[in-house]
């Protein structure tokens, strides 16, 4: 990494006519008049508590109660929401007594249909409607089920994404 | 400002005491930076208040070892910023480049610079004002800016082209 030159005689004399301008910018007496005006607007604008008055200063706020909290936070929801839209159906292989046993699984709904050796599982998700096959004589579905019918489907593995068993 | 001041408990007026110094012995500076960065004329004392009222919170923080003037610039750096993001700003700086300039030597080439200026990019004009305007070391602009510093070498460079070329269209459009 290579310093940088120095400026060029010409552009020096350009900073330094530019500079010398901004003095009749200036009126006088104006620092004085807006260090008052800002002053007398600070108390009322941050409410200045006498407290924080007496210590001289206001406090400083820890980064965690800044914006930076809030901005953090509102990444972590904004994460968890596209993860709910990406998820994949993640249910629980159960076991059921048949191919015509109506289920339902929590939070959506599945139904099932064909030969029992070839059950073909419906399961409505966030991401719309996903489709899985078992070929299982005895067919292992998703769902964390509470039969409709009142048919016993008793959960036997875990959570895991359909496609994935 | 006496009056003001004798209103505070003693330790504020303490606090207050420095700050009115800083303010005071600074106005000029962060004026004349303001403009640099961008802000017009017309609000230019509106954001320098801003930007002492966010340096009052901030001064019982600042750690007197550092120097003073980058840590001024960064809170002004800031507040330029988010003055030109604003669009009735930037339309403001359109009509700006084709307005009129003083008849007077000095002003006139500060509405030159402050036009050649406003065709910079944002971060490419924040690094020329601070190294050739202001003096600021790269260093210095890296630490204030919060910017690696051979991206801050790249800007004065190619921000130094690009002004020159701008200074030079302007002036031999008079």
């Amino acid at each position: 990494m290579t310093e940088l030159p120095p400026l060029s005689p010409r552009m020096r004399e350009i900073v330094e006519r530019e500079s010398s301008s901004y003095d009749a910018l200036i009126h006088e007496g104006e620092a004085d008049r807006a260090l008052g005006k800002l002053l007398q607007g600070t108390s009322a604008r941050t409410r200045l508590s006498d407290q924080e008055q007496e210590r001289g200063a206001r406090a400083v706020v820890p980064w965690y109660f800044t914006w930076k909290l809030a901005a953090a936070l509102a990444a972590l929801g904004a994460l968890g929401a596209l993860l709910l839209l990406l998820r994949k159906p993640v249910t629980i292989v159960a076991d059921i007594p048949d191919a015509q046993t109506p289920v339902l699984v929590q939070g959506s709904s599945a139904s099932t249909s064909g030969s029992a050796s070839a059950l073909v599982v419906t399961t409505a998700t966030a991401k719309g409607t996903a489709t899985s096959t078992s070929a299982r004589p005895r067919p292992r579905i998703v769902a964390p089920m509470a039969p409709a019918t009142g048919t016993a489907v008793r959960p036997i593995g875990t959570a895991m994404p359909t496609g994935q068993r | 400002v006496q009056q003001v001041l004798r209103w505070q408990h003693a330790p504020a007026t303490r606090s207050l005491m420095d700050f009115s110094a800083l303010f005071l012995q600074h106005y000029a500076y962060v004026f004349r930076g303001l403009m640099r960065l961008g802000v017009q004329e017309r609000d230019v004392r509106d954001v320098l208040q801003e930007v002492f009222l966010e340096v009052s919170h901030a001064l019982p923080g600042y750690d007197p070892q550092r120097p003073l003037r980058p840590w001024l610039y960064a809170f002004m750096v800031r507040f330029a910023a988010n003055y030109r993001r604003l669009a009735r700003h930037k339309e403001s700086s359109a009509s700006l480049l084709q307005g009129a300039h003083s008849s007077e030597d000095a002003s006139h080439t500060r509405d030159l610079v402050l036009r050649a200026l406003g065709t910079l990019e944002g971060e490419q004009r924040t690094c020329i004002v601070m190294h050739d305007f202001e003096g600021f070391t790269a260093q210095e602009i890296a630490d204030a800016t919060e910017t690696p510093l051979g991206t801050v070498y790249s800007r004065v460079r190619m921000g130094r082209e690009a002004f020159r070329r701008a200074f030079d269209d302007l002036e031999g459009a008079q």
